[in-house]
């Protein structure tokens, strides 16, 4: 089937491409669209072009550079909305100066409004899921039922099962909206935590080192007075 | 006039963190006794306030008292060459624990800026929005507001007169099946008009037969808000995700 779409002439590769993004509900990643366009889909009401490509081209890079090609229409014909590369897949985007406009609407401000609370636990269950409400709490050192309640209202995140201790209490998991809202292809995109370690305790040290200055500073100060 | 400005904190590691900023105490080696007078001198002035102190708070002033009487003890007798476990150790590693998680909530907050404008197309919400009219939010009813629906139902048909008891034709089954073809054509049905007209036995089997294709995972009902009509969907016509 795929010598079939590689037959197809390119104008049509791109629409049909351009089709499966647009009725994805979610993102689509590459390995759905070959799936797709390899097993699933009959292409002989299209015209094939005569112009045949070499069967040696891998079929993903072949695909994301006729995205490229869409978008690059899209720009040229001034559409305010491009294909996105998110939550490791694609899907349609509004173009900056235009989602503004979105923004102002209520029910989208409401949308991407965070509090530090959410952002803080949002953060927790990043690196830990799936996590219980008590393991949350305990990293947080407060009382986490309500901002859960809200992540899950937002779709940020989801409950995976529960864990089998005493309660047996909800676990907890990140979304693909989570991603999408944040503008990341895949956890692992999320900054090493290790490295976050790090980044704290120097930040700590340069903390104590400034104190450490400040009293050799007044050591000084009385030993000249 | 006076106005008071608090600072938010999320807890009381949050506002251990912000003492420890604000007065430059090094982490590794908090003074306690010190940070222990601040943060009760914190909560006492919550309490002039009159603002009510999350339990969370007293715990953690209990424990930072805690501390501070452990480290006024004289330490019993360690063997050589083995490290005198600090007091603090736990309260700092949960502390350092925590500013991690504040560091990933900046960096996602940074995100968050990027992310701004940023909509994608989505067909979820405009459908939601489309049943609640302007901007409420749905959440899963529990049990509890079917019943409380029910409820007030039940009291509103109520009609004065005598009592008098009918066989009827229509049984659960018929009340399963007669949902499940409303729902083929129909994306929501609204618990109100579901049984709007219909007499009290009738009412009764709806609201079995919804709870059994609850119960069945083949519904779901959703509300908007407390006391509000309640919708029921299909579960295949639910969202993935």
């Amino acid at each position: 089937m795929q010598k079939v779409f590689f037959n197809l002439d390119r104008e049509t590769q791109k629409q049909i491409l351009e089709t499966l993004i647009f009725a994805s509900e979610q993102p689509i990643t590459l390995d759905e669209i070959a799936d797709i366009i390899e097993n699933k889909l009959e292409f002989s009401d299209f015209p094939t072009s005569n112009f045949s490509i070499a069967e040696t081209i891998h079929l993903g890079e072949y695909l994301l550079g006729l995205i490229e090609e869409i978008n690059h229409d899209l720009e040229s014909s001034n559409r305010p909305y491009q294909i996105i590369n998110v939550a490791n897949g694609f899907t349609f985007a509004t173009k900056n100066e235009f989602g503004k406009i979105l923004g102002s609407l209520p029910q989208f401000r409401h949308k991407k409004r965070f509090s530090k609370a959410m952002l803080e636990t949002l953060a927790i269950i990043a690196y830990k899921q799936p996590i219980t409400r008590p393991e949350i709490e305990e990293i947080r050192g407060t009382n986490s039922s309500d901002i859960l309640n809200v992540l899950l209202e937002r779709n940020l995140i989801k409950i995976v099962g529960r864990k089998e201790t005493i309660g047996r209490p909800f676990m907890y998991a990140t979304t693909i909206e989570f991603l999408k809202t944040f503008g990341l292809n895949n956890l692992n995109e999320l900054p090493n935590l290790d490295e976050i370690r790090a980044l704290v305790e120097t930040k700590n040290k340069k903390e104590e080192l400034t104190l450490k200055i400040d009293f050799g500073e007044e050591q000084q100060q009385s030993s000249i007075q | 006039m006076y106005k008071i400005v608090l600072p938010i904190f999320e807890g009381p590691l949050d506002l251990l963190l912000y003492f420890i900023k604000r007065d430059e105490i090094n982490i590794y080696d908090i003074p306690i006794a010190r940070i222990t007078d601040e943060f009760l001198n914190y909560l006492n002035m919550l309490q002039e306030l009159d603002i009510e102190i999350a339990s969370e708070f007293l715990v953690m002033a209990s424990t930072l008292m805690e501390i501070k009487a452990k480290m006024l003890l004289p330490s019993e007798k360690q063997p050589e060459g083995t490290e005198i476990d600090d007091p603090r150790r736990e309260l700092v590693q949960q502390l350092l624990e925590y500013q991690i998680y504040k560091e990933v909530s900046n960096y996602l907050e940074a995100n968050l800026r990027q992310t701004h404008n940023l909509f994608f197309r989505g067909i979820y919400e405009s459908e939601i929005a489309e049943i609640s009219s302007n901007y409420k939010t749905y959440k899963p009813a529990t049990v509890y507001d079917l019943a409380k629906s029910f409820y007030n139902l039940i009291t509103k048909n109520q009609k004065d007169g005598f009592h008098e008891i009918r066989m009827t034709e229509y049984k659960l089954e018929d009340a399963i099946s007669n949902i499940l073809q409303v729902l083929q054509f129909e994306r929501q049905i609204s618990f109100r008009k579901l049984c709007a007209t219909t007499s009290r036995q009738i009412l009764v089997l709806y609201f079995v037969a919804i709870l059994e294709l609850i119960k069945q995972k083949k519904l779901y009902a959703y509300q908007s808000d407390y006391e509000e009509d309640i919708f029921l969907f299909l579960t295949s016509n639910l969202p993935r995700n």
